[in-house]
């Protein structure tokens, strides 16, 4: 995954609260709980808009031996923020002092996963006592207020919160705070003598809450945002999405310039093609064969492109970098194209065209097409061109474009639209040895099923082995006759051919040959979407699975047992099998259709419902009679 | 990893030379460049043409000794799927706080393009290299080529500088394949450095060399002598990974460098390695290691014990140990707190808790011993020349009433077991009398038992299933529940199973968890029936999928699993059972029985079914054999009754 890296400036500390005994506290709060957050405290000041100070104290008990990732202190800085003053006491019920830290005891650690100046200052706290009480402090100073720090009431599922308090006193009072709507209300606001105080008290919460709460949601996290912002000495404002865009666009200026030899070699590649759209397909071929994906996130780099010259010199960038390369490439034979920041990934935030924030994680970019846009993933060395998928599909993004930055919409496919269609071919001989062919069509998501772009760019004997072990249930000797990619723009596709023997799921017993039809596993999305059902029933995205199923009897052999035709139905989706026999040929057709969705309303019997008849859809057995 | 933190007071001079006469280094033929396929690898999406590695000392007067470590590499791609390989990282040790004895002296690099016809070299640019303090001891130099293309070849030089010694391994097999792979290592003659090569890849050629040089040491001339060892590799196919193998480092080919001592001039010797017997002694004189085991201020003293039963003590002071100490998740095996600070932090590495803890046993007069072992993944130790990095844990071994027992103070596992991750061959007892190989594996079992109770009602079968798992295979489920409680243990049973109508815990205690658990299936009323007998089999799809195998296939334990069904139906079906097998494969140590019976009389079927996995390893030569059994007993699992109405 690629993403720009937002900084995240934490959590500092103050002072001690009293030692809470356990046992005064109430029943509901410890019931259950691994832990408690007895008072966690950030106190934010913005002094004016490049300098921001700041202290975050977390004072948590911890009642049964267990959860390490609380007990991992973390403090990411960089070179716009300085961490002062970090105190840690440890102790035990009685309020002695079992240890005391500095930062000299913290780990100071980089980034391995990219080239960056983030690091983190880290302390993993081990003891068998409990109840064991931690207390956390430290100071901050930042010299940016882009990202101001963020705050998160509830810290994880498995501890209550006696209180957690977020304060930011802003004496930059022409300038205002603006803080997206969340789990937690609007804050209290008072207008001081100096300053204007923005408040946030968040007490009593047990661990039935917060077992209940989606903590990856950003919902569940305070975010502020000051609304005239400077960053490394850039003003910018968060007044509008257009001003928002306009700072954005600032920093790209003059970065999509190429020189003439460059352009020449742009040129050179589309000068036998008409058509525009064949000219977007060559030229996202010609990034994606030209360059690399290299994250290097160094100061206000992580917002800033490189020069598209640098890139197109030096054929590696991040998603920044390459789409707004992709952005210079385009320009060179006259098409424009818009750079879009986007929040990619899984945890989806909705973006209100009234309130301006900075949640962006990525970057792509958006071609106008007619009335539709084309979308290019500029990171993907695999993509077909045009392919949005749940990356960063169905969401608001921030396009690019100066005064006249804004958002937009990208694509969402349906379920009808995420298909995953297998034709098989299944050649049995009298002692039940087989040869399965199967042709599987991939549109819109489907195109993601078994990670296929992402396996499209290992080796091809690693590819394979991956691919028997995660795609399919017990085949031999897999072999890929061919691979077609249909770039079809808004709705690419792509056809694979395989071919397999299965000692596993056709094998004789006796005088009889089974035939399982469970050759392929499901897609990962089946799975994950039921790991939910304990907050909220979503299903996102939907898909439909075609299956065709052409069997020939062998010599000597007769059909024993072919099941009955089945259909059901409900809100969910559907699940249907049709079998028959003609001229001593086994049919079989099946079609599992879930839709997207949230299924709240529905019963837990009818979610059950539908993935029992989903699993009965995927188990079907036949069984041959051999002389 | 080998290091030894000295520096030295001598001098040496080097000479290295060049590569063979088909790659070389600073010279791409078009030839080269229009390669389309590794020509000892097909499919392979890049290959290194050379792989070079030196060590070498070298004098400096106001520096003494210091070793470089130079990396050149010279990399054809031929396919964009390795255009990755424009990315080079390298973690070098360089602790934080001795920064300045360590320096990156030369980082150079060019890239080989063919455009229209021509070899166009682009040198790597100053900016696309980073250097980083990643932790404390550890840095970490990445390079970014620039312009790396299908078909580029890319080559790099690299020498970091050091007065730290240390000797890395050297990879003689990569994920890509390598046409010649050299390592050289130059050094003095008082350093015994030992080179083991692991992975079954023996050299195309291998010489030692010999030179004297003289130094000139404040006034006095000084000869020393210096040992060169080359060792070249050609046509080294890249490493593919297998399932089920314990360590996969062990089939990395690689050369292992170790430095077993250190004879300087001036008379005085210091041992680094050597054999087992010296390492003992050594490890045993260690203040934070040895002399621990020889304290004597245990803090659960005898007479405060609550048994005299030489057992139940043991156990006693095991479990005061779990409860009082937490480990930290170290797994570093020196300890530098002695019993009571250890008791006061109430935290601890392996080394903190367990050598403390044997010391306690003793002091109590249960005869107790370290026992070094090396984690699965972490390769296996050389049988006779120990290397410390190839130790990374070590549990306590106990003689009790002319019985071994094992135990690990820093896991929650019962008095007798250890951390299944540490079940690795043999481990090491560190004791001067008694030192010697313990086997480890085939002593641990987990087992498995399962009846299950079939009905068929309206349509409708139910399948009541009480599953017992018993010490390995149940350590991790109770290590769930636990650690998470009886919730989430029951959420991981139930994940992915969605037929299953309730489940709950019968029984529990320390070693083993009992379950029952209520399946339904509605099932069409057709005239027949395939009713699979067992919901949850061992072994969901056969393990042993590739053709071929080239390691060692390592069980983490013993294995047995029970199945008993019992089906009741009624007069109105006819019955169908599965061929009754009885299969034994690789010498008897995999074994697999399948009995069904039918009752006519009273309408019923019985099915038992036994796996045993009786050893632990099984060797590569036995793969074919070894995955027919899994085919057939999956094959077996998955085989349904046929039930016809009448």
């Amino acid at each position: 995954m690629k993403k720009i890296i937002v900084i995240f400036i934490i959590f500092l500390v103050n002072f001690i609260y009293c030692q809470n005994n356990v046992n005064d506290l109430p029943q509901n709060l410890i019931n259950d709980a691994e832990g408690i957050i007895l008072n966690q405290k950030e106190t934010v000041n913005v002094i004016s808009k490049d300098e921001v100070n700041g202290t975050y104290e977390l004072e948590y008990a911890v009642l049964k031996n267990c959860n390490p990732d609380l007990n991992k202190l973390l403090i990411p800085y960089d070179k716009f923020s300085k961490i002062e003053k970090i105190e840690v006491q440890i102790k035990d019920k009685n309020g002695k002092i079992l240890k005391t830290l500095k930062r000299k005891d913290f780990r100071d650690l980089g980034y391995d996963e990219f080239i960056t100046d983030y690091r983190i200052l880290t302390y993993t706290i081990y003891s068998p006592i409990v109840p064991l009480y931690v207390n956390f402090k430290y100071k901050y100073q930042q010299k940016q207020t882009f990202n101001l720090p963020k705050f998160r009431p509830i810290l994880c599922e498995s501890f209550s919160v006696l209180n957690s308090e977020f304060i930011i006193n802003n004496y930059d009072t022409l300038n205002s705070i603006k803080i997206p709507e969340n789990q937690w209300g609007k804050p209290k606001i008072e207008k001081l003598d100096k300053l204007i105080k923005y408040s946030y008290l968040v007490s009593n919460i047990s661990t039935n809450e917060t077992k209940k709460a989606d903590l990856k949601n950003y919902k569940y996290t305070i975010r502020p945002f000051l609304t005239f912002f400077q960053m490394d000495g850039q003003d910018g404002n968060f007044s509008s999405w257009s001003s928002f865009g306009q700072w954005i666009s600032n920093l790209n200026e003059g970065k999509d310039e190429l020189d003439e030899k460059a352009k020449q070699e742009i040129l050179s590649q589309v000068q036998s093609i008409d058509d525009n759209n064949l000219k977007i397909q060559k030229l996202y071929n010609y990034l994606q064969n030209k360059s690399r994906y290299v994250s290097i996130q160094l100061g206000i780099g992580g917002y800033q492109p490189f020069n598209a010259q640098y890139v197109h010199e030096n054929s590696f960038g991040d998603c920044k970098a390459l789409s707004n390369y992709m952005k210079a490439i385009l320009s060179v034979i006259g098409i424009n194209s818009y750079y879009v920041l986007i929040k990619a990934g899984d945890s989806k935030i909705e973006l209100e065209d009234d309130f301006v924030q900075n949640v962006f994680n990525h970057a792509i970019l958006a071609v106008p097409n007619g009335t539709d846009t084309i979308f290019l993933e500029c990171t993907a060395s695999n993509n077909i061109v045009g392919y949005q998928g749940s990356f960063t599909g169905n969401r608001k993004g921030l396009l690019i474009d100066g005064v006249n930055s804004r958002l937009i919409k990208t694509k969402k496919y349906g379920y009808e639209e995420n298909l995953i269609s297998n034709k098989y071919s299944i050649k049995i001989n009298e002692e039940g040895e087989s040869i399965i062919n199967q042709t599987q069509l991939l549109k819109g998501i489907g195109i993601e099923y078994n990670n296929w772009l992402h396996f499209k760019s290992i080796p091809e004997k690693i590819f394979l082995d991956s691919l028997t072990k995660l795609g399919f249930n017990d085949i031999q000797d897999l072999k890929i006759l061919s691979i077609q990619d249909f770039p079809q723009f808004i709705y690419p596709s792509k056809e694979i051919k395989f071919e397999y023997k299965s000692s596993r799921k056709i094998y004789k017993s006796g005088s009889r040959i089974f035939i399982d039809l469970d050759i392929e596993n499901f897609p990962t999305e089946f799975n994950r979407t039921k790991l939910k059902e304990d907050n909220f029933f979503t299903i996102d995205p939907g898909y439909t699975i075609l299956d065709e199923f052409e069997i020939p009897i062998p010599k000597n052999c007769i059909l024993e047992k072919l099941p009955d035709n089945f259909e059901f139905k409900n809100d969910l989706g559907s699940v249907n099998f049709i079998g028959k026999k003609n001229n001593n040929i086994i049919s079989i057709n099946r079609k599992l259709v879930l839709k997207e969705g949230l299924y709240n309303h529905l019963p837990v019997n009818e979610i059950d419902n539908y993935f029992k008849q989903a699993i009965n859809f995927k188990k079907v057995k036949i069984s041959l009679i051999c002389n | 990893m080998k290091q030894v933190f000295i520096i030295l007071i001598l001098n040496i001079s080097i000479i290295s030379d060049g590569f063979c006469q088909t790659y070389k280094f600073g010279k791409v033929s078009k030839e080269l460049l229009e390669m389309k396929e590794c020509p000892f690898e097909n499919g392979a999406p890049a290959m290194f043409t050379i792989s070079y590695g030196e060590y070498k000392s070298q004098f400096f007067k106001s520096e003494g000794f210091v070793q470089s470590f130079e990396i050149k590499k010279q990399i054809k791609v031929f396919d964009n799927k390795a255009k990755s390989v424009g990315t080079y990282e390298y973690y070098y040790y360089s602790p934080e706080k001795r920064s300045n004895e360590t320096k990156i002296i030369k980082t150079k690099g060019i890239i080989y393009n063919l455009i229209d016809g021509n070899i166009i070299e682009t040198k790597l640019p100053k900016e696309n290299i980073y250097d980083e303090q990643l932790t404390d001891n550890l840095k970490k130099l990445t390079i970014n080529f620039p312009k790396v293309t299908e078909n580029s070849v890319l080559e790099f030089d690299i020498i970091i500088q050091s007065s730290i010694f240390y000797y890395n391994d050297w990879h003689i097999q990569e994920i890509f394949p390598i046409a010649i792979n050299e390592f050289n290592i130059i050094y003095p003659d008082f350093f015994n450095l030992r080179f083991n090569t692991l992975g079954g890849i023996a050299p195309a050629e291998f010489n030692e060399k010999k030179r004297t040089e003289t130094i000139l040491f404040g006034n006095e001339k000084l000869d020393i002598d210096y040992k060169n060892n080359y060792f070249r590799f050609e046509n080294v196919k890249s490493y593919q990974k297998e399932s089920f193998c314990a360590n996969e480092s062990d089939y990395f080919a690689k050369i292992e460098n170790q430095l077993i001592s250190i004879k300087f001039p001036n008379g005085r010797f210091e041992a680094i390695s050597t054999d087992y017997n010296t390492f003992t002694k050594k490890y045993l004189e260690y203040d934070n290691l040895g002399k621990i085991l020889e304290q004597k201020d245990c803090i659960f003293e005898s007479n405060n014990l609550l048994d005299t039963i030489k057992i139940n003590k043991a156990k006693e002071i095991y479990k005061r140990y779990q409860t009082d100490i937490k480990w930290n998740e170290k797994k570093s095996i020196t300890c530098d707190i002695k019993n009571k600070k250890l008791l006061k932090n109430g935290t601890g590495n392996i080394g903190e808790i367990n050598l403390n803890y044997i010391a306690c046993l003793n002091q109590n007069g249960i005869k107790s011993f370290p026992l070094l072992l090396s984690t699965r993944g972490n390769g296996t130790p050389h049988p006779f020349y120990p290397s410390p990095e190839s130790f990374n844990y070590f549990v306590a071994i106990s003689y009790i009433d002319g019985q071994y027992y094992f135990s690990d103070a820093s896991s929650q596992l019962p008095f007798g077991y250890i951390p299944s991750n540490a079940i690795n061959g043999k481990g090491w007892l560190l004791d001067n009398q008694f030192q010697q190989w313990i086997p480890l594996n085939n002593k641990f079992n987990g087992q498995k038992i399962q009846q299950s109770q079939i009905t068929y009602q309206n349509n409708k079968l139910l399948y009541n299933i009480i599953e017992i798992n018993k010490e390995y295979s149940a350590f991790n489920l109770l290590d769930i529940l636990n650690k998470k409680g009886e919730s989430e243990l029951l959420k991981n049973l139930r994940s992915d199973k969605y037929n299953i109508d309730t489940i709950y815990i019968v029984k529990k205690d320390n070693i083993s968890l009992k379950t029952n658990t209520i399946y339904s299936e509605q099932i069409k009323d057709e005239t027949m029936i395939l009713l699979n007998p067992f919901i949850d089999p061992p072994f969901k799809n056969n393990p042993f999928n590739a053709n071929t195998r080239k390691a060692n296939i390592d069980f983490p334990y013993l294995q047995s699993f029970s199945y008993v069904v019992f089906l009741e139906l009624n007069e109105n079906f006819d019955y169908e059972t599965p061929e009754n097998i009885n299969i034994n494969a690789a010498d008897d140590k995999l074994k697999f029985n399948y009995n069904a019976n039918i009752d006519e009389a009273n309408h019923k079927i019985s099915i038992t079914v036994q796996l045993k996995v009786l050893e632990q390893t099984f060797l590569a030569e036995q793969y074919e054999e070894i995955k027919k059994f899994f085919e057939d007993v999956v094959n077996k699992f998955n085989e349904p009754l046929v039930l016809k109405k009448k």
